[in-house]
């Protein structure tokens, strides 16, 4: 790997009476999928923000493809390849779960540089209409594209929102925390279905986690953070067996499985 | 709009629409000259309410201000039109709109950018009362005395010209024209562009994180509404034959609000069939002092309290209770 | 040179502290309940036709500065009472919905307070002399300070004082500051959210009634009243940092006495320069003057 994709040096972020985060540094290189773990009141939040770009660092950067976007703002980070989705799924609640994909699928389209071909035609264009479908089968639920958003369920609002993220067909995914929330069984289908997204398109996937299954079950690399420093970096099976984090983190929460 | 369950189908839509403006283009066989009047009125009244709520129902702007795009557009035509009579008059009418796109375009390039929510509505309110004061006081406008003898043009088509000043004919102009512009509210609403600015409308962050450009939308937006109500100010004033400042008042941009609120602020139609309702209580109401306006703002009340989809969103259940709940997503 | 300064100082505070006093109650309202209350200004229109009323049926055309005080405080009183009616079956149940159809209900009720002033005092206009004791004036060089106007800046000015002494150093005040910042945890606290709303609804609507009184002099009485400083009442309100009294206080003076100044510059139109310094403010500082705090 020569550039990594992202990479965070030296961050710091305060609040007024906290800091945050205290000299952050991690790499993220293509086609990994980056957990980052802690227990509650960690940052790990705070830190996944300022990687999306909804929050700016008090020092330190962070590099895209080598490339300064510290400051770059979240909304232009889309643009370099950038998908975000949130703990709590935010879809458009009143449109169908249909027009959510189109009005993603536009976007991207639109910021693409690919024109319609009949500016003046109101409805979405055939290659939208595909392009929707495609990625409403990608994560099931094509039965449910009439119905308005607001309706669906916690899970099939998760769906949802990675198929309008996988609509951007970004480079790097962020997902924050994909399976809050979650019943057991809904949580393991999230995760089967965020793995078979990564097989099938090959993007690389940033994600703050509780569950340690899921964590466990899609990273290919996981930092560790506590009380806003990284204390472990590395592979899954190399940070499960270091015994600072054992002590610190997952000694507490038993086994190494469920909430920390 | 989406065709959500409770609502008739595009056809059957396009078809109410249809016969909503047949049965305007046959009120003056039937009707006297006072009606005739009104309904010219009231034409215009409904494309203004549908402007005002492209702004906020379909992208969450709300504006107290938006008489002044009227005042600004029926303005600029007076005055165009007296100015520069060899102009065609379809080209005033489109350049009094362009006029009102333009500054909207201008004064929300820097508003929208610094100012949401309230802020921006009362912002607007602000740039309303100036354009009020600006005319009052303007000797070239007639000041509060008005902008008087507006003439209503003779309408040059190659072919043939019409003279708009005969009989009812600036009426069939009216009807048709804001039927044009109706149109093409409507299908900005459903457009690519529309349905952007509905995304922006539920949760502008989450649409900034599809790349969507927000504040270019919002503008977009902004200008379209304040251009189409120039246009439909831009028609008044030939019709009244005089402009007064009381266009550009901030009670008069109250006037889409309440239209929206009656008619259904979920629904395309909803501010045209909230001005109609308005005309016929006001109507209704026209001989009694005070009892007017007790009236309208007692419905007013109930629609918000008992009923806030307003009259369609009412018709809505109603046919959700009639046609049984199968149809239920 | 004094007086080119000092004429329209005067002028300035004068039409702040007419706006100030008008936003006094709106200013609670919107601070407490978050509500716009477009419907301010017919109640204060009321209160005037009231105190209006009042003064006819108490007899004799002499009007005492006491007889003057005490028409203020009923018509006050009797708007409060409004107030309460309003709050139990407007205001309550808004809390519910939207806060665009909030504004639409408030609107609705100026409607009605307009329509309710045709139906019961008609259309004329009508007029009330200022109370002798008023309506002298000082001259101090050139400057002609009518009674009237020092005695509406003093009140202003002491309206002010007592709201901000209410806010800031009873245990009335802390309720209402708690309230303003998180009623879900005023109410997890053991406040009474609901009372205290009905509370400043009514304190509101008494502080609309009063004001109308006091103005009275100073207007000409019409159905046309209750539009008269909504606007700059809704621009003070804003400028001043969205329903903070001192913000309020503050930016009322800002904006009438640049308006002052303006208008001498530029006597075309006068009032211009209060809407273009307040849509300025809103560009270049849309937190408000007095951003943070509430109240």
């Amino acid at each position: 790997m020569s550039t990594p994709l992202l990479e965070a040096t030296g961050l710091f972020k305060s609040y007024p009476a906290v800091k945050v985060l205290k000299n952050v540094n991690l790499t993220v290189a293509g086609g990994d999928t980056f957990a980052i773990i802690g227990p509650n009141g960690a940052g790990k939040t705070t830190l996944f923000k300022v990687l999306s770009g909804e929050l700016f660092p008090d020092s330190g950067q962070v590099a895209h493809e080598g490339r300064d976007v510290t400051t770059v703002p979240a909304w232009q980070r889309v643009r370099l390849g950038f998908g975000r989705s949130f703990q709590v799924a935010r879809v458009f609640s009143d449109l169908t779960t249909e027009d959510n994909v189109v009005v993603s699928v536009e976007a991207h389209r639109r910021n693409a540089g690919l024109g319609q071909r009949r500016p003046l035609a109101w409805a979405p264009t055939a290659e939208v209409r595909e392009g929707v479908m495609e990625t409403l089968r990608e994560v099931g639920l094509v039965d449910k594209r009439r119905v308005v958003a607001r309706l669906l369920s916690h899970g099939d609002k998760k769906r949802l929102e990675l198929a309008m993220c996988l609509a951007l067909q970004p480079k790097i995914l962020m997902l924050d925390e994909p399976t809050a929330g979650m019943s057991p069984a809904d949580r393991k289908s999230a995760t089967e279905l965020l793995a078979m997204v990564k097989e099938r398109h090959g993007m690389t996937i940033v994600l703050t986690e509780h569950d340690m299954d899921v964590v466990f079950g899609l990273a290919t690399k996981v930092a560790v953070l506590h009380y806003g420093e990284i204390v472990a970096q590395g592979a899954p099976d190399a940070v499960r067996k270091d015994p600072l984090v054992r002590d610190i983190y997952l000694g507490h929460g038993g086994a190494g499985a469920g909430h920390a | 709009m989406e065709p959500s369950p409770a609502q008739a189908s595009p056809l059957m839509r396009f078809g109410l629409a249809m016969l909503c403006m047949a049965a305007f283009l046959a009120l003056p066989g039937i009707a006297d000259k006072g009606i005739v009047f009104l309904a010219g009125t009231v034409a215009l009244q409904m494309v203004f309410g549908l402007t005002w709520n492209l702004m906020f129902g379909q992208t969450g702007l709300v504006s107290f201000g938006h008489a002044s795009f009227f005042a600004v557009g029926g303005y600029a035509y007076a005055y165009a039109a007296r100015a520069l009579p060899q102009v065609h008059p379809l080209l005033t009418f489109a350049g009094a709109g362009l006029l009102c796109a333009a500054i909207a375009a201008l004064v929300g390039l820097i508003a929208l950018r610094r100012s949401q929510g309230v802020y921006f509505a009362i912002l607007t309110l602000a740039l309303s009362q100036i354009v009020y004061l600006v005319i009052s006081s303007s000797a070239a406008l007639g000041r509060e005395d008005g902008f008087t003898g507006i003439r209503r043009p003779k309408l040059p088509l190659g072919w043939t010209t019409i003279d708009l000043a005969a009989g009812n004919a600036y009426y069939y102009f009216i009807v048709v024209v804001s039927a044009l512009l109706a149109g093409i509210v409507w299908w900005v609403t459903h457009s690519r562009v529309g349905r952007v600015f509905r995304a922006i409308q539920q949760d502008p962050e989450r649409a900034a994180f599809l790349g969507i450009p927000v504040q270019r939308y919002r503008l977009m937006s902004y200008a379209i509404a304040s251009g189409v109500a120039g246009v439909t100010g831009a028609l008044f004033g030939p019709w009244l034959q005089i402009l007064t400042p009381e266009v550009a008042h901030w009670t008069a941009s109250a006037r889409p609000i309440l239209y929206t609120l009656l008619g259904g602020v979920h629904f395309f139609w909803g501010p045209a069939v909230g001005a109609l309702g308005f005309a016929v209580l006001e109507y209704g109401t026209r001989t009694l002092h005070g009892i007017s306006e007790i009236v309208t703002g007692a419905i007013l009340l109930a629609v918000v309290l008992a009923a806030p989809g307003g009259i369609l969103g009412a018709v809505a259940r109603l046919r959700q209770r009639i046609t049984g709940k199968e149809r239920r997503p | 040179m004094l007086s080119s300064i000092a004429g329209p100082l005067f002028n300035g505070l004068f039409a702040a502290m007419v706006v100030f006093l008008f936003a006094s109650g709106l200013t609670l309202v919107f601070g407490i309940l978050r509500v716009l209350n477009f419907a301010h200004g017919g109640l204060f229109m009321i209160g005037a036709y009231l105190a209006f009323t009042l003064s006819g049926v108490t007899g004799g055309s002499e009007m005492g500065v006491l007889r003057y005080v005490l028409l203020c405080a009923l018509a006050g009183v009797g708007l409060g009472i409004l107030g309460w009616l309003v709050e139990r079956s407007i205001f309550r149940p808004l809390q519910k919905v939207d806060e665009a159809y909030s504004l639409i209900a408030t609107y609705a009720l100026l409607l009605i307070c307009e329509g309710a002033v045709k139906a019961i005092w008609g259309v004329n206009f009508r007029s009330v002399p200022t109370p002798p004791l008023l309506a002298d004036a000082w001259i101090a060089g050139d400057v002609v300070m009518p009674v009237y106007a020092v005695f509406v800046i003093a009140v202003g000015v002491a309206f002010y004082a007592a709201l901000e002494w209410m806010l800031h150093h009873t245990q009335t005040g802390k309720l209402m500051k708690s309230v303003a910042s998180d009623p879900w945890m005023a109410g997890k606290l053991g406040v009474n959210v609901p009372r205290l709303y009905a509370w400043i609804v009514i304190a509101g609507f008494f502080l609309a009634g009063v004001v109308g009184g006091l103005l009275l002099p100073n207007q000409t009485l019409s159905p046309n009243l209750a539009n008269a400083f909504v606007v700059q009442a809704f621009g003070a309100l804003i400028v001043g940092g969205m329903g903070n009294v001192r913000g309020t206080f503050l930016a009322a003076i800002l904006l009438s006495v640049i308006d002052s100044f303006g208008s001498l510059y530029f006597p075309e139109i006068p009032g211009l320069f209060f809407y273009v310094a307040m849509a300025i403010m809103l560009v270049v500082r849309p937190q408000g003057l007095m951003a943070g705090g509430s109240l």
